[in-house]
């Protein structure tokens, strides 16, 4: 109805404004997601290699290998191996954010980033553990904490 | 209690479905009984969801594990306030919270509805009941909060401690009211499109309790952030996460509606184009809960799969189609009285505000669909990342924040030059002014040097319009300056009230792009007893303490912070291992002076005795809260006002 409130003499001007806004947000909508475009992968069709993945975002959703956790040598982030529960086989992400409170050995991970297909090395931009528990609580099980933390930080 | 609990929510069903049907009948043939038995209903709703919501409030502070909702959520030692919180800390609770808040509101709305005639009361009793009814079914099909346990348990699994906290008291709360207080303006719009448009008063309705719930999700929306800011600990207070997108996308469209209703009721347009903005912020409200209860996307808040999902999307397809239909099967009822003059006036900007909300609106949208869309149609997911979002939110933000002042500037119909030469230069001038002074201060990033002398454009183009008419009311009545600024407060309440609105949003948009701008981070692996050493803090840490207590271990770090040669604090970042729960929390400490944040977070330890701290500077933060309370405080004032001294 929005055409009917235009006066015909400035019907044409009011096109042209129209459709220049429509094409900018066009253009802004279609350019932002193309440069932010994230891939869902498994951890084996990154390790095969099938696509090339250089460059581009890539998302993985895989298992920390327990035991594989470490902090990172200059304390800034962490290391630890991501592995397909299926066929076992396990990538080594490196991070440097924040690690999310629910982050911890055996449990799901969303890591995103790049993957350097030389060093055989994920780095992680985004790490999101999906704790099966979510909001929920698991029981009684004693924490572990950061799986750094397993001895006494007083000592 | 428990079977108390169980028959009101019968009962509420029973007379929610009554309601409907007697409010439908009485809006059409005019029946008084019918109409008053409709808007009793709406009564009897509150009343009865209100002794539902006490029993459940009831089991859970006598702890009665046998309920299973209290159980999975509660437990013997959780500290009183968190019982509280309880309430709504599931999703069977959250559920029955939402649907006491949709009737309280509804309530109210049939108290304050003295200005409308009865049909119109009565058709918008029927479908805040018809709403009711279906959150009615809802709860006693897919989560009544009520459900036994199957076996005896002594105590409960506790609440998440990531929600033991004073912020998850309030917010959850404050979003339910904004969501809530949504279901009236839409009831409203199909209220007067039922009345066929007789009673005119629907608008002032549907525009007070726009504003309220927009004032809610404002304040739900921003106590979110602040939460994710000091219990999530990773030094940002918005990530972009889909359900922080699915509680923004109806604040969107309401802002839009807000300014589009201003059309109508001042000029007669935008009529169609409101009433499909009120139907997509009702259902994008409901969008907001299919998102986070159906397991459709992965996001920190989900609550894990369910079959509410399907009832919420049925729901919305429903309500959407019905709504929809309707609307374009009356569209001559949406004919505009009055035809835009000009680009070149406040009319031409509003459809302008609009149009960029919507886009705005779609851009979200689709980045929080994405995945699940994508999945459907090529089979691999894809989703986007944050980039995307910033990319987009920000000259969608610049050209809404820009077109505020000039909004602000441009008069009703046809603005003429000679009117808004003098606003307009004063205005672009302090903007350019703002602009030399950031250069010389060593800003150099083009966005924020965009952003800052467009908010420096946009207040003082809001200051000079008050400026101007104090000044006028000065010269009109001979009256000093103050008491002309007094008057102007007391008789131009909308003018006092859309300036104070305004300027808190620009306040907001310095203290977002200070905060996402200019961020600094730094991790540091120290000793205890090292001294570090971040921009002009510095920080000893003096070593770690454990204490224990009967539900968690906590290890606390204590930073002394130096600046400028004399001690200003001793944070304290903590880690906290609840018993129940095996993932750590981390608590951060924070130190926050006027323009800034210092932000410690204790990231970890080795065995070794090293410990990893994370230290974040945050600019402006502060700026994002002050504004966000004057803009809510302002609005509150609008609506307390249209209320209270325009009657009832």
């Amino acid at each position: 109805m929005l055409w009917k409130c235009v006066m015909k003499k400035s019907f044409a001007r009011f096109i042209i404004v129209g459709g220049l806004i429509l094409a900018g947000a066009g253009y802004l909508l279609f350019s932002s997601m193309n440069s932010s475009m994230v891939y869902y992968y498994t951890v084996d069709e990154v390790l095969q290699g099938s696509d090339d993945f250089s460059g581009r975002g890539v998302r993985i959703n895989g298992w920390v290998k327990p035991g594989s956790v470490s902090l990172a040598d200059d304390g800034r982030g962490v290391l630890f191996e991501a592995f397909n529960k299926d066929s076992g086989s396990s990538m080594q992400i490196k991070y440097s954010g924040i690690v999310p409170d629910t982050f911890k050995e055996d449990s799901e991970v969303v890591v995103e980033g790049l993957w350097d297909r030389d060093q055989q090395e994920f780095t992680a931009s985004v790490l999101l553990a999906k704790c099966p528990s979510k909001y929920e609580s698991r029981g009684d099980a004693h924490p572990e904490g950061l799986s750094t933390g397993k001895d006494s930080p007083a000592e | 209690m428990i079977e108390l609990g169980h028959y009101t929510l019968l009962a509420s069903l029973l007379i929610c479905s009554w309601g409907f049907v007697a409010g439908i009948i009485g809006g059409r043939n005019g029946s008084l009984a019918m109409q008053r038995s409709a808007v009793r209903s709406v009564h009897a709703n509150f009343f009865l969801l209100l002794i539902t919501s006490c029993s459940l409030s009831g089991l859970i502070f006598t702890d009665q594990f046998s309920v299973r909702y209290i159980a999975s959520y509660s437990s013997r030692n959780l500290p009183f306030l968190y019982k509280l919180s309880v309430f709504w800390g599931g999703q069977e609770g959250s559920l029955l919270f939402w649907a006491l808040s949709i009737s309280m509101v509804s309530f109210i709305a049939v108290v304050f509805s003295k200005r409308h005639t009865p049909a119109l009361v009565s058709y918008l009793s029927a479908f805040l009941l018809g709403i009711m009814a279906f959150f009615a079914l809802l709860i006693f099909f897919t989560g009544n909060p009520f459900t036994l346990m199957d076996r005896q348990v002594l105590d409960g699994q506790g609440l998440n401690p990531l929600l033991q906290n004073w912020y998850m008291v309030i917010h959850p709360p404050t979003l339910f009211w904004g969501f809530a207080g949504l279901a009236v303006p839409f009831a409203f719009a199909m209220a007067a499109l039922a009345d066929n448009f007789r009673d005119k008063t629907w608008i002032q309705g549907a525009g007070n309790w726009a504003l309220f719930s927009w004032i809610f999700l404002t304040i739900g929306i921003t106590l979110g952030g602040r939460w994710a800011y000091e219990e999530l600990g990773w030094g940002g207070y918005w990530a972009w996460d889909p359900v922080e997108n699915a509680s923004f996308l109806p604040w969107l469209t309401l802002t839009a509606f807000i300014h589009s209703i201003i059309l109508w009721k001042q000029r007669g347009q935008l009529k169609l184009w409101s009433f499909i903005l009120l139907v997509v912020s009702f259902e994008l409200t409901i969008f907001g809960t299919f998102i986070t209860r159906s397991g459709v996307l992965s996001s920190v808040h989900a609550f894990g799969n369910s079959s509410i999902g399907a009832f919420l999307m049925w729901f919305m397809i429903l309500t959407g189609l019905f709504s929809l239909g309707w609307i374009f099967y009356r569209y001559r009822k949406f004919k505009p009285e009055a035809r835009l003059e000009s680009l070149a006036s406040r009319e031409a900007v509003f459809v302008l505000n609009n149009w960029i909300l919507a886009i705005f609106t779609l851009a979200v949208f689709s980045g929080t669909v994405l995945p699940a869309v994508s999945e459907i149609v090529t089979g691999r997911k894809v989703s986007v990342d944050n980039s995307f979002y910033n990319q987009v939110s920000w000259p969608l933000g610049l050209t809404l924040l820009f077109i505020t002042g000039i909004c602000t500037i441009l008069t009703w119909k046809k603005a003429y030059a000679r009117e808004i030469r003098i606003p307009l230069g004063i205005s672009l001038a302090a903007g350019l002014i703002t602009c030399i002074i950031s250069l010389l201060y060593g800003v150099r990033e083009g966005i924020s040097l965009a952003f800052y002398s467009v908010s420096a454009f946009v207040l003082a183009a809001l200051v000079l319009k008050v400026f101007r008419k104090v000044v006028s009311v000065s010269r009109k009545e001979g009256i000093n300056p103050a008491a002309a600024f007094l008057r102007t407060i007391s008789l131009s309440n909308r003018l006092i009230c859309s300036t104070l609105v305004h300027a808190g949003f620009v306040i907001v948009v310095v203290g977002i792009i200070g905060s996402s701008l200019y961020t600094r981070e730094e991790t540091f692996m120290v000793r205890e007893g090292e001294v570090f050493q971040m921009e002009d803090y510095t920080l000893t840490f003096n070593g770690v303490k454990q204490d224990h207590d009967p539900i968690k271990d906590v290890v606390t770090a204590e930073l002394e912070v130096i600046r400028n040669g004399s001690v200003i604090g001793l944070l304290e970042p903590q880690k906290h291992f609840h018993h129940n729960y095996e993932q750590p929390m981390t608590e951060i400490a924070l130190y926050q002076t006027f323009f800034r944040d210092l932000y410690t977070i204790l990231y970890g330890w080795d065995g070794e005795g090293n410990f990893s701290f994370r230290i974040i500077i945050n600019p402006l933060v502060r700026f994002i809260w002050w504004g966000v309370a004057l803009m809510s405080l302002a609005a509150a004032w609008r609506v307390l006002f249209l209320i209270f001294a325009k009657g009832r």
